[in-house]
Formats: structure tokens, sequence, C-alpha cells
């Protein structure tokens, strides 16, 4: 158990309190002690002295001289004594009692002239011997001084042994009684003390707890002490209240603690999905970042088109004047090489017979070149034409299109414009119209452009189609008039189909899958608008993976009321 | 001597039978049983001076054991009842009280030591109306030998007075005139230094310098502080009055400290106890500590065998091989062969039994004084009379002077071997 302060407190109490009662009683006794003893031994060593002096007066000056010191010995054995010894008439030691020799300071010892001073005069003083102690010489004068005199050493050491041993019972005694009071202090103060330190451990305890795994008010330990009627059973009351205090609340902590860990994993998983969303959207950031991009770019390239389309259109108009007088004017050397043969044969036989045989070949062949002029001189009208109906910037005019013409110019326009850009290029064209589709009413140019279009992706997919390489590329378009006041129109290539991903974005503007530079990803889009938005048709696409891909434009065919003459100018 | 520890073995069971014996005997043969004579003698038993009343004791034992062995004196056995005071005053009181009152001595004999003795002689004087005389002490001081106790004691063996004297006179003679002197912190000492200084006062002479011992110093005790305290005075001779084991002490440490001079015991010392020491030491330390030596005795030689009395001491010793008395504290003690201190035991025994013949069956005590005080020229076989008298309670006044030759003591004859 750790050491009562109280108990400690109560014991330096104890030691001081003991330590003064005994240096007082001490250091009185020592006094008095050391008083009494020096007269008392003074008084002893006088009577010696006395009683010596008394009886050798004739034995010095009669007898041998070791009756005397027989007479000395004998004292010499009283406690307290430290020599004795006797001086003759003469001056000289005839009996002592010392080993190995009489020391010096008691040699020269002062002989006095005892008659001089008074008779029978005691004579004390102090003697210390050089290694042989303290002495109170007592000197008495045998027969007056005339026959010497006796001195008798009070040995200084023996008063202090005495003093020292008296001190030291006393001592004893007071330490007997300091423990006996210590005992009894350690008893009442275990009293004390033990229900504190047991408070003390405890409330160390506690301090020292970490409360991580609870905390319960110890009722074990603070139940008995609490039951104390005094100061003591308060303080442990107030403690075990305390403490049940202190464990609710923390129990409440630790409620709220968990709660606020348990929020915090929450928040933790809140950020996490908030990153990884803005990440997300971070990806489509740069996602749309490039794809702005590539709309610029696309948006640079239609200016550069449109600058093109108006360079077209104007080129096309003067090419179709020039164009008109070549077919006209072929029809009309073609009317006229006729007109030449009628004549020729009506008046054949004036002409020399070589020349009149070949006359009629040349003009067979003059008329089948003017016929040539004139067919390919049509083409050329209809291409300048196409090309005029396809870069005309201006608002279109919804009127009755014959929508299996502007199909069949559209796929050929396309197959042609592949065919300039590559040589090599090659599918096959399979037409199949219904007669029933006829006329509706649209916008021609518009529909031109998204027909175009989507011939042009058909053309570009059937060329470049690679699941199937043992074909050859091919592209189906059919019109169809069900009877429901639309007509429909398919344009299918047998391609690589669209993937699933691709084909949920096909109409999205600026989305393509054509390297960069070769699209601009408005196409589809472009298309969508037209045929949904501007004519308020359908335009759905079926595709399967590896084997086709079907664009299925569906019409009305009178134009829908409240629909928008042009809803958009993608020009 | 080595014939010696098998002899006593012998002994041994002889001298038992013999004690129980004598225990045994009153009341069995109460009628014819002589009452033994009870001669009470308290001396150094135990302690460092005990081979002083075990070879005293022992060589009065010699002359008893014969005496009684041809049927005692007047028909009674001589007993010597021991009593071991250790060399100490006290228990001499006690064991003399003790022997009066309880042990009805006829008469105190032999006593060992001047401290014992002089406080024992009070006693005398209180014993007086018994008529209570102690014999012979083993001591040479003089209160013994002066009034007011001169009365009740006998002595037989020259005083220290005689044998410093005689130590002083025969220093002086070969010019060794700085006498120090080691001695006995107690009244034996005081006698001998009393002695000495009257000695040298008959030379216009000083003490030199003094220093004394602790009264049952043992022999393992360094005097060396006693040497330097006397060697400092650069005297020509030392006289110790001591006890062997310190003498032989004090001799052994000047003799390391590399002193040669001249070391002079009184016949107290017990001779052989110190000779014995000394050869000891010699031979573990391979020095010579015995040749500067010189103890006065006050007894003759007892290798003197031209004397009767050395002859008979010879004789009884080998035919009785005395033991020590049971109070005797033998440990490492090797019993002594022949020796000073025996011989004066057995002179002592030899006068103390002419004393009982003289009563001559009659032994009332206060006869006693009037019988000794009668002896006149009594030879005893050492070539000197004894006498008693009314005023003469000393009866030898020789002293004979031993130095050491190839381990033994042998009489000085020539005391120019001392000159300086």
């Amino acid at each position: 158990m750790k050491r009562s302060g109280l108990l400690t407190r109560v014991l330096i109490g104890e030691v001081i309190l003991f330590a003064a009662i005994g240096l007082v009683t001490s250091g009185l006794a020592a006094y008095t002690l050391s008083t009494r003893l020096s007269s008392e031994f003074l008084s002893k060593g006088t009577a010696i002295a006395t009683s010596i002096a008394n009886a050798s007066d004739e034995l010095i000056l009669t007898r041998d001289a070791s009756t005397i010191q027989s007479l000395v010995d004998q004292f010499r054995q009283i406690r307290g004594v430290g020599y004795v010894f006797v001086i003759d008439g003469d001056g000289t030691i005839v009996s002592h009692t010392f080993v190995p020799a009489v020391p010096a300071e008691l040699q020269a010892i002062e002989r006095p002239k005892w008659t001089d001073n008074g008779a029978d005069q005691i004579r004390r003083q102090d003697i210390r011997v050089k290694g042989g102690g303290d002495y109170i010489d007592v000197a008495a004068p045998v027969l007056a001084g005339v026959a010497g005199s006796v001195h008798v050493g009070m040995d200084r050491g023996v008063i202090r042994a005495d003093i020292t041993s008296a001190i030291l019972t006393q001592l004893l005694v007071l330490v007997g009684i300091f423990v006996v009071a210590v005992a009894v202090a350690g008893v009442v103060v275990g009293r004390i003390s033990r229900p504190l330190s047991a408070l003390t451990a405890h409330a160390n305890e506690v301090a020292g707890k970490s409360f991580e795994s609870g905390f319960d008010a110890d009722e074990s330990t603070l139940g008995p002490l609490a039951k104390g009627r005094d100061e003591i059973g308060e303080l442990a009351r107030a403690f075990l209240a305390m403490e049940r205090v202190v464990a609710s609340n923390i129990s409440r902590l630790r409620q709220l603690a968990g709660e606020l860990a348990h929020y915090n994993e929450t928040l933790e998983a809140t950020v996490a999905a908030r990153t990884s969303e803005l990440q997300e959207k971070n990806v489509a950031l740069q996602t749309t970042l490039e794809e702005l991009k590539q709309a610029q770019e696309q948006m640079v390239r239609q200016e550069k088109m449109a600058s093109l389309g108006a360079l077209t259109a104007g080129i096309a108009h003067e090419i179709k004047n020039p164009l008109n007088f070549v077919n006209n004017f072929a029809d009309l050397s073609h009317e006229l090489a006729g007109e030449l043969r009628e004549d020729l044969e009506l008046e054949g036989t004036t002409l020399n017979p070589k020349i009149a045989g070949d006359v009629p070949d040349i003009l067979d062949q003059l008329q089948v070149n003017l016929s040539k002029i004139k067919e390919h001189g049509v083409r050329a009208d209809g291409i300048v034409r196409s090309m005029l109906l396809h870069s005309r910037g201006n608002a279109g005019q919804r009127q009755a299109t014959d929508i299996n013409a502007l199909a069949r110019d559209a796929v050929n326009l396309a197959y042609h414009g592949m065919r300039a850009l590559d040589s090599n290029f090659q599918v096959g064209l399979d037409f199949d119209f219904d007669p029933a589709a006829g006329q509706i009413d649209a916008v021609p140019q518009d529909l031109m452009r998204a027909f175009l279009n989507i011939a042009n992706n058909a053309c570009y997919a059937a060329y470049h189609r690679k699941e199937r390489a043992d074909g050859v590329g091919r592209l189906t378009i059919r019109t169809r008039a069900p009877g429901d006041g639309t007509i429909e129109l398919r344009i299918r290539d047998n391609g690589d189909g669209i993937p699933d991903e691709v084909r949920a974005r096909v109409f999205e503007p600026f989305f393509t899958t054509k390297p960069a530079g070769q699209g601009t990803g408005l196409g589809l889009s472009i298309c969508h608008d037209i045929i949904v938005e501007q004519h308020r048709g359908r335009l759905s696409v079926e595709t399967v993976r590896g084997s086709y891909t079907e664009f299925i434009i569906v019409l009305p065919i009178a134009a829908v009321p409240g629909g928008p003459n042009r809803s958009k100018n993608v020009h | 001597m080595t014939t010696w520890p098998r002899r006593t073995r012998l002994a041994a069971p002889l001298t038992i039978l013999t004690g129980l014996a004598l225990l045994a005997g009153p009341p069995v043969r109460a009628a014819i049983a002589p009452e033994p004579i009870v001669l009470a003698m308290s001396a150094a038993f135990s302690g460092p001076s005990r081979g002083l009343g075990i070879e005293l004791y022992r060589g009065s034992l010699a002359y008893f054991a014969e005496v009684n062995a041809q049927g005692g004196v007047s028909g009674r056995p001589i007993v010597v009842k021991t009593y071991d005071d250790g060399y100490n005053p006290a228990p001499a009181i006690y064991n003399t009280i003790k022997a009066v009152e309880q042990d009805r001595a006829f008469l105190l004999f032999n006593y060992v030591g001047t401290p014992t003795v002089t406080r024992v002689l009070p006693l005398l004087k209180r014993y007086a109306s018994r008529s209570m005389y102690l014999f012979f002490p083993f001591t040479g001081a003089q209160p013994q030998r002066e009034p007011p106790y001169d009365g009740e004691v006998f002595n037989l063996r020259a005083s220290y007075r005689d044998e410093t004297y005689a130590l002083v006179d025969h220093f002086a003679a070969v010019g060794r005139k700085k006498i120090a002197i080691l001695y006995q912190a107690d009244a034996y000492g005081r006698s001998g230094w009393d002695g000495i200084r009257r000695a040298l006062k008959a030379h216009q002479l000083t003490l030199a310098a003094e220093a004394t011992y602790a009264r049952g110093t043992p022999y393992e005790t360094h005097l060396t502080e006693q040497v330097e305290i006397l060697r400092r005075a650069e005297p020509d001779a030392v006289i110790a009055i001591g006890a062997y084991a310190a003498c032989a002490a004090f001799v052994r440490d000047a003799v390391n400290a590399g002193w040669k001079i001249p070391i002079a015991n009184v016949s107290f010392v017990g001779s052989q106890n110190m000779l014995n020491l000394l050869v000891a030491e010699e031979r573990s330390a391979k020095r010579d500590y015995t040749s500067m030596l010189v103890n006065s005795q006050v007894v003759p030689s007892y290798e003197d065998q031209t004397l009767p009395a050395v002859v008979e001491y010879r004789t009884l010793m080998q035919r009785h091989a005395p033991k020590a008395p049971a109070v005797a504290d033998l440990t490492d003690y090797p019993l002594l062969d022949l020796n000073y201190v025996g011989f004066e035991g057995f002179l002592n025994a030899k006068v103390i039994v002419e004393v009982l013949r003289r009563m001559k069956g009659d032994f009332d005590p206060a006869r006693i004084k009037s019988v000794v005080e009668s002896i006149h020229d009594l030879d005893v076989g050492i070539n000197a009379p004894i006498s008693f008298g009314p005023n003469r309670h000393q009866a030898l006044q020789y002293v004979y002077f031993a130095g050491v030759e190839r381990g033994r003591w042998v009489p000085v004859v020539d005391w120019e071997r001392w000159a300086k």
C-alpha cells in the first residue's frame, strides 16, 4: 500500500517531539548527572585521599613501602578511582598505581608546603594525562604535609561513562515510548488513512483509467466506505455520487462518440462518392471540352464548307447557262443532222458517190456524238442542279418533292462523291422504289442534305466493313408508301453495324466514329433536325453487329400543320 | 624430564586411592583413625603465576608424602589443604577465613605472594586468640617481617631486601651503578622497589629509572613500552621484581629490541617457569634470550648435590612424583622437574615437619609459637643453620645467584661475567 502521508506527517511530528524531548531531557540529565557525579566523585576522592592520608602517616614514616602500596591498591579498586599515589616528605612518589610509569604530568605535580597554606587542606585540580584520560586530582596532606601527600585521581572517563550510560538508558526508554507512540499513532492514523488511502488509490485508479471501455461507479470499493458516519464516509458518498454522474455522462458521451464516429464514416463515404462523381464530371467535362474543340473545328470546317457552297452555287449558276447552250445546241445540232440526212437522202444521187456513200455514216456518227453530248450535258445539268440544291444558302421553300428522285440523286451524289475522293471506291447500289411514294410536301434542299448525309455514311460503312471481307459492299435503298399518310425511306448498308454504346449517341451533335478530321460529327444530328424537327418525321436506326445498319426515315406526305417552316438553319 | 610424565601417570591412581582411603577412613575406623594435621595453603594455582603455587606445593608434597609414608608425625598424617587465590588479595582473604573457620586448619602454610599475604596479615591478628600462624610464605616482602605482623608469621626464606641488597651490591661491585627497575604494580613490586632504593641509598645511588606492569600480565603481552621507558635512562642493569610470565615477556621484548643488558630477577619470579618460556622462545626465534639473566635465589641450587637436602629432594621427588593439587588449573601447564620453587617448598616442608615433631603429639596451637621459637641451629641439609627465637621469626638470610648455561640454571660463581 502507498505510504500514508498522514502517517508520515504524524511520524515526523512525533520524531520532532521525541527528538526535542530527548534533547532536552538528555541535556538536563547530562547536566544534572555531571554536576552530581562530579561532586560525588569529588567527595569520594576526598574521602579516599583523606582516609589514606590519615592511615599512612605512620606507614610512610616507618614502614616498608609495600605496606602503603597494599593500602593504595585496595583503594585503587574502588570504582571511579583512576589512580592513587603517595608522595613522601621528600617529594618522592613512594607508592602509585600506574602502569607502566607515573605520567609526566603527575610526576611534575606541585608539591606544596602544606604548612605554609594552612594545615589539612584538601586540594583539588583537574589533570589531563596525555593519552591517559582526564582526572580530578584530590590531594590530601599527610601529617599536615610534613610526611607528604596522598593523591587520588578520580577518573572523569568513568563519570562520562556513567552519564553516557544513564542517558543511553533514558534514551532507550524514550525510544521504547517512541516506538509505542508510533505504533499507537500508526493504528490511529491507519484507521483514518486507510479509507483515505483507499479513496486516494481509487481516485488515482479512476484518474489513470481509460474511459474507452466505459466507466461504472465503483460500488464495491466505495460502497463500504460510504457507510462510514464520519467525514470520510461523507467524502466517499460524495465520491460515489460524483462517479455515478460521471458514469452517466460518460455513457452519454460514448453514445455521442459512437454517433459521431458513424457520421464520420458516412461523411467519408459521401465524400468518396462525391469525389468519384466529381471525377466522373471531370472526365465528362474533359470529354465535353474535347467535343467542344471538335465542334469548334467542325464549325470552322463548316464555315469553310459554307463558303465552298457559295462558291459552288456561283460556279453552278455560271456553268448552267453555257450548259444550257451546250444541251440546246446539241439538240438543235442533232435535229440539224437529222434534217441534213433527210436532205441528203433526198439529194444523195447528186453527190459524188464516194462522198454520198460516206456522208450518212458520218451523219450517224455525228448524231451519236451529239446524243452523247446531250446525254452528258443533261447529266452535267443534273449535277449542277444538285449542287445548287445542296448549296443553296437561303431558306428552302416547301414544295412538292419526288421522294424517289430525291433519294436517287442523293445516293448517286454520295456515291460519286466517294468515288471522286477514292478511285478504288466500289459498292453496289440496289434501288427498290415504290412508285406509290410519289410526291410529298417538303423542303427538297434540306431533305437532300439529310439523305446525302445518311447515304454518305452508308457508303463509308459498306466500303470499310471489316467483318465480312468476302462479300462486296452493297447499299439497298427502298421506298414504301404504307398508305397512312406517310412514306418510308430505308437506306441499308451491309457494314459492320453500330455498337450499342455508339448507337445511343449517333444523333448527338459532334459525335463521330470517324478518324479526326474526316467527320464533323454533325451529319446525323443535322439529319435528325431536318427530318424530326423540321419535317415532323421519324428517324430511327436498326443495326445488327457484323451484318447491317439501316436508317429508317418516315415522312408525312402532307405538311404537318403548325410545324415550323424551318426550325433550324444549320448553315 | 622425559621420564616424569610416565611416572606421574603411574602414580596418579595410587594417589587417588590414597586420597579416597583418607576420605573414607574416619567413619569406618573411627576409633583408631588418626586425625590428619591440616596445613592450609592458599596460593596461585591458576593464572599467570600458577607455576609458583603448583611447584611450591609439589616440592612440599614430596617430603610430606615421605613423612606420611613413614607413619606421619606422631601417627598423624599431614594433609595440605589447597586453596586457589590466583595471586589476588581478596580470594586469599576468603580462603584463609574458610581454612580457619570451616576447615579447621592447624596452621597456614606456603602462602604465595606479597599482595596476597600482606592482606592476610590483619586476619592473623584477628585469629591471634586461636594461635593461627602463617608459616614460610613464599614472599620476601617486609610487612610480615616487621611489626605489627612479624609475631604471627614465621619466615624461612631471606627477604626481598636481602635479595635486592645482594643484587645491588654485586652489580655495584662490577661497576653497574645505574640500576633501573621493572616492578609489578602492587605490594610485591613496591617491596622490591623499596629494597632496591634502600640498597642504592647505601651506595649513595638513586634509581636510574622505573617502570611497572600490572599483576597478572601474561607472557603474550608486550612490554615494549616498559623496555623503552627503562632504556631511555641508559641503565647498567635492570632488576625485575615480578612474576615469571611478565618478566620473561620483558626479557623477550628487551632482547628483541636489541637491548643487551643484564636483567636480574628475584626468587619469587619462579626461575624455572621463566626459563622454560624463554627457552621455548629461543627455539622458535633462534635468538639468545637467557645469557644476560642473573636471578637471585633464597635457596641453594637444586643442582648442588653436595648438599644432603638437594639429594633428598631429588630422591623424594622421584620417589613420590607429587602431582598438582586438584584446584590447580593445569591447562597448558607441564609440571616441572626439579626447580628452585619446588626445592623451597621441600625445605619449607622439612622445617614444618620438624616443628610438628617437636610438638611431640600435643597439637595445641597455643604451643606452636614457643615450639618454633625453640628451634636453634637446625640443620636441614643446606649448609645453613636454621634458628628461630622470640624476636626472630626470620630464619635464613642467604642469597644465591643463578645464571643460565645451556638452558639450565646454574649457580653463578664469578660476577666478573657481568662486569661493565
